[in-house]
């Protein structure tokens, strides 16, 4: 009988360290790996490291650090379809990924890339997630049985026949995951999987990468990591260069890299940072603490700081969200106190006579020095309502859209062509709005069509173009730039006409830390200085940081108007819009003795 | 152009149940035969019979038939206009003039041409219509794939291609609009128009040129061609129901020509106008 038993524990055993060794089993291997594309400048510089079955990865850096770039090389479409020069080692599985082909690394690891739309072949849901499967040679009873399986595990299964272009983006990249799902392969690549996406979307795909069976290697490069980060085991950090500054625990590198990371301008998600603080304060932890849920613990647990704690919190929190009363009261000097210079009555629009309304019944104001967010769920008309207010959209009556230029004495509405005169709009996709060969002339262009002062001219273009730090690349075509640097120059070229209403649709889409902080403070000065400011965006952290007023938008109806605090006490909003509050301001609510500010 | 007037439209029928293949075949050979008939009557036949294949085979309702053609039909008035004035009467032998006026000269065969064209073209987009509305866009590019062994490399980058005609058009529709805020006037002179057209193209091309690398790169990725052959979702073959349309079809045209031949209106070939 004990002979019995221990064998069987022997067993257990046995059975146990073979199952750890299967794990622990290595399924992309780097040595030296770099990789360039012309064999000068180097996108990847010197990676060594290995990841083991199971293991999930986040892999962060600057914009433009070769992140993207690496996970092409997975596969091998680097360098087998686009050019390069590679040197080193990248082994998956120990297939060299130079020499075998795309079609066979493709059968182990399987990639969602960052924008919904381009990333599917087909037109239907049912046939893209049939397109893996049949260039498996997969019989058509197995293709109809695995797509019904992959697209439960990402909630789709009612969406099985529909059009692919009717899907929001959130569903879009929930296809895309199922479609991988579908071919089982064993590493799931990420690159930015949210970042087109609204909150409710990004809570669902973070949802569905966090229930993913735990067989499966991740890796993830993402920049929206609040809803993420205790899924990760393992950051591989990059430095702008493309080199391979660290390779290990998350924990690890959060304590010991975090200014670093800072200072390259890579977001750090709330939580950790306000832990690393608190270690700076000389409050020390066990154990760092990736969510709110941890922390909260961790709070609770440790009664001796507990009042500092929930000082520094307050105090953090505060940096969060702008302290800044109506902004009217900060005008008490001009003669336009009290008068809103945006006036929306009765507003109801369509496209098409056929189709239904996408805004209906919206009213508001806004008064000069305001700084509005408008926030919504992809398709709630946003961008409409922005496109409406400059008249580029035509509103038809009984709808009342009055402008007024701030810079006027009379009470009277601007005419509707000349609403341009003192209004400027940044467009989401800044290449859309370049006119000109060369960012000098870009920056100027408005400048000649209002001014014939060339002295004048030139003063404004050189102030912005040394603001937005442009100024070494006058000559260079837009076009050429790099993604922020474009974003850069489309804000800059509509603010240099000093138009007193400024209107960004998604001005921080895709900008990394630094960007995106010395754009909005940009943005706040001039908001001091008394322009009216509307921001389009899909980022509560910016919303609540920079706003005082919100607009929210749900199915083209506007279900909250007011201060941005009022909001962020507002639960039923945030939940029915499916916005977000930062993690921060969650925390504090519950773990400080009362309610916000 | 069709592309944008007419859309697909999803009904259970059975002229949505037939073969791509078969329908275009079927279709491309009567557009032939059509082209060297001159008389205005067979069109019209033709147009009806396409109109009730539509609409009881299709199950298509009448009214979003003239809703997609209703926009064509003032360039249709236009051809037909164009074609009864542009008709060279020198060629007739004794022309029967109807109307003369300064150097336009019009014959009563002249309007017979006129006539003929217009409703050929009538005719035509009446079945590019029929093919468009009861075809599943996807179904067509496999079935070329499957019945006509287009290159698969060929058929699914066409797919992909075709998801993006939307997307383009939106993003032009942007770039005009961001180009307007600039202050970018609209210019009528043709050399400034052009100019401007040349600034819309460059955001345009690279975002399509970006576009294609993507999805080129998401195909690879998800193991196209990873052996030389492939299975297929989609059940795409020629049925029973195929052959019997085929069949039928034919021999209802054929029935058509036989009675036109007999009452001696069909006209065959341009010369049977003088």
């Amino acid at each position: 009988m004990v002979c019995k038993n221990l064998l069987n524990k022997n067993l257990v055993s046995a059975s146990q360290t073979a199952e750890e060794s299967v794990l622990k089993y290595s399924v992309i291997k780097l040595k030296n790996f770099s990789f360039s594309y012309d064999g000068q400048r180097k996108i990847l510089d010197n990676l060594s490291l290995e990841i083991k079955q199971g293991e999930r990865i986040l892999i962060l850096g600057p914009s433009g650090c070769g992140k993207s770039s690496l996970t092409l090389c997975l596969n091998g479409i680097i360098p087998q379809l686009i050019d390069g020069k590679i040197e080193g080692v990248l082994k998956l599985e120990d297939m060299d990924i130079m020499h075998t082909p795309i079609s066979i690394l493709s059968q182990h690891i399987g990639i969602v890339f960052q924008d919904p739309e381009s990333q599917f072949c087909m037109l239907k849901v049912e046939d893209e997630l049939a397109f893996g499967l049949e260039n498996l040679m997969f019989e058509r009873e197995i293709i109809k049985e695995k797509i019904i399986d992959s697209l439960r595990k990402v909630n789709l299964l009612p969406y099985q026949n529909w059009q692919l272009n009717r899907l929001s983006g959130g569903m879009n990249q929930r296809v895309a995951i199922a479609s991988l799902l579908a071919l089982d392969q064993e590493i799931l690549v990420f690159d930015e999987p949210t970042s087109n996406l609204d909150p409710t979307g990004t809570r669902k795909v973070s949802d569905v990468i966090r229930k993913l069976p735990k067989s499966k290697t991740l890796l993830i490069i993402e920049h929206k990591l609040d809803k993420f980060m205790d899924i990760f085991d393992k950051i591989l950090l990059l430095d702008g260069m493309g080199r391979q500054i660290v390779f290990d625990k998350v924990e690890n590198i959060l304590l010991k890299f975090q200014s670093q990371m800072q200072q390259m301008g890579v977001w750090i998600p709330h939580i950790p940072k306000f832990f690393y603080k608190l270690r700076e304060n000389n409050i020390n932890f066990k154990k760092f603490p990736l969510n709110k849920e941890d922390a909260k613990k961790i709070i609770d647990r440790n009664h001796k700081d507990r009042q500092k704690i929930i000082e520094i919190l307050k105090k953090e929190v505060s940096k969060e969200i702008r302290e800044m009363p109506d902004a009217a009261n900060n005008f008490t000097t001009d003669s336009s106190i009290g008068y809103p210079i945006i006036k929306v009555e009765n507003l109801y629009y369509k496209f098409r006579q056929s189709e239904g309304f996408v805004l209906e019944n919206i009213n508001f104001s806004l008064n000069k020095g305001d700084f509005l967010g408008i926030v919504g769920h992809n398709g709630s008309g946003k961008t409409t309502l922005a496109k409406l207010l400059i008249n580029l959209y035509k509103a038809r009556p009984p709808a009342k859209i009055e402008i007024y230029n701030p810079s006027r004495q009379e009470r009277k509405a601007a005419a509707k062509n000349e609403i341009l005169d003192f209004t400027g709009f940044v467009f989401q996709n800044p290449e859309h709005q370049f006119v000109e060969d060369t960012v000098y002339e870009e920056i100027t262009y408005g400048l000649k069509i209002k001014y014939s002062d060339e002295d004048l001219i030139n003063i404004k273009a050189e102030r912005i173009l040394k603001i937005m730090g442009l100024e070494n690349f006058k000559e260079t075509n837009p076009f050429s730039l790099s993604q922020g640097q474009k974003r850069k120059l489309s804000v800059a070229s509509i603010l240099v006409m000093g138009s007193e209403i400024i209107i960004l649709d998604e001005p921080t889409f895709g900008l990394d830390y630094i960007t995106t902080i010395n754009l909005m403070n940009l943005l706040t000065e001039l908001n001091r200085k008394g322009k009216t400011i509307i921001i389009i965006t899909h980022d509560m952290n910016v919303i609540f940081k920079y706003t005082n007023k919100v607009l929210a938008l749900k199915n083209g109806r506007c279900v909250f108007i007011g201060g941005t605090l009022k909001l962020l006490n507002n639960k039923e909003i945030i939940k029915s819009c499916s916005l977000a509050i930062p993690s921060l301001c969650e925390l504090y609510k519950e773990v400080g003795d009362f309610a916000i500010l | 152009m069709i592309l944008q007037f007419f859309e697909y439209l999803d009904r259970d029928s059975i002229l949505h149940k037939i073969n791509p293949v078969v329908k275009l075949l079927l279709i491309l050979t009567l557009m032939v035969i059509i082209t060297f008939i001159y008389d205005p009557y067979t069109p019209i036949i033709f147009s009806i019979i396409a109109i009730i294949q539509i609409t009881v085979l299709g199950k298509i309702p009448i009214k979003a038939i003239f809703k997609m053609i209703l926009p064509l039909t003032f360039i249709l008035i236009g051809i037909t206009i164009t074609s009864i004035i542009s008709y060279d009467i020198g060629t007739e032998k004794a022309p029967q003039i109807i109307l003369a006026w300064k150097f336009i000269q019009i014959s009563k065969s002249s309007i017979t041409f006129g006539l003929t064209i217009g409703f050929r073209m009538f005719c035509f987009l009446l079945y590019s219509l029929l093919f468009v509305v009861s075809t599943d866009p996807t179904d067509f590019i496999l079935s070329l794939i499957i019945q006509l062994r287009l290159s698969p490399k060929i058929g699914f980058g066409t797919l992909a291609g075709y998801r993006f005609v939307p997307i383009l058009n939106t993003e032009y529709q942007n770039i005009y609009d961001a180009h307007k805020i600039r202050g970018v006037k609209e210019r009528s002179r043709p050399i400034a128009k052009i100019k401007r057209a040349k600034k819309y193209t460059v955001p345009l091309m690279l975002s399509a040129t970006r576009k294609a690398q993507r999805v080129a790169i998401a195909m690879d990725s998800k193991c196209f061609y990873a052996y030389p052959k492939r299975t297929y979702l989609r059940d795409i073959k020629i049925r029973k129901i195929d052959i019997i349309y085929i069949i039928l079809f034919t021999a209802l045209c054929m029935a058509i020509f036989a009675i036109l031949i007999k009452f001696n209106i069909l006209n065959w070939g341009y010369r049977s106008l003088r």
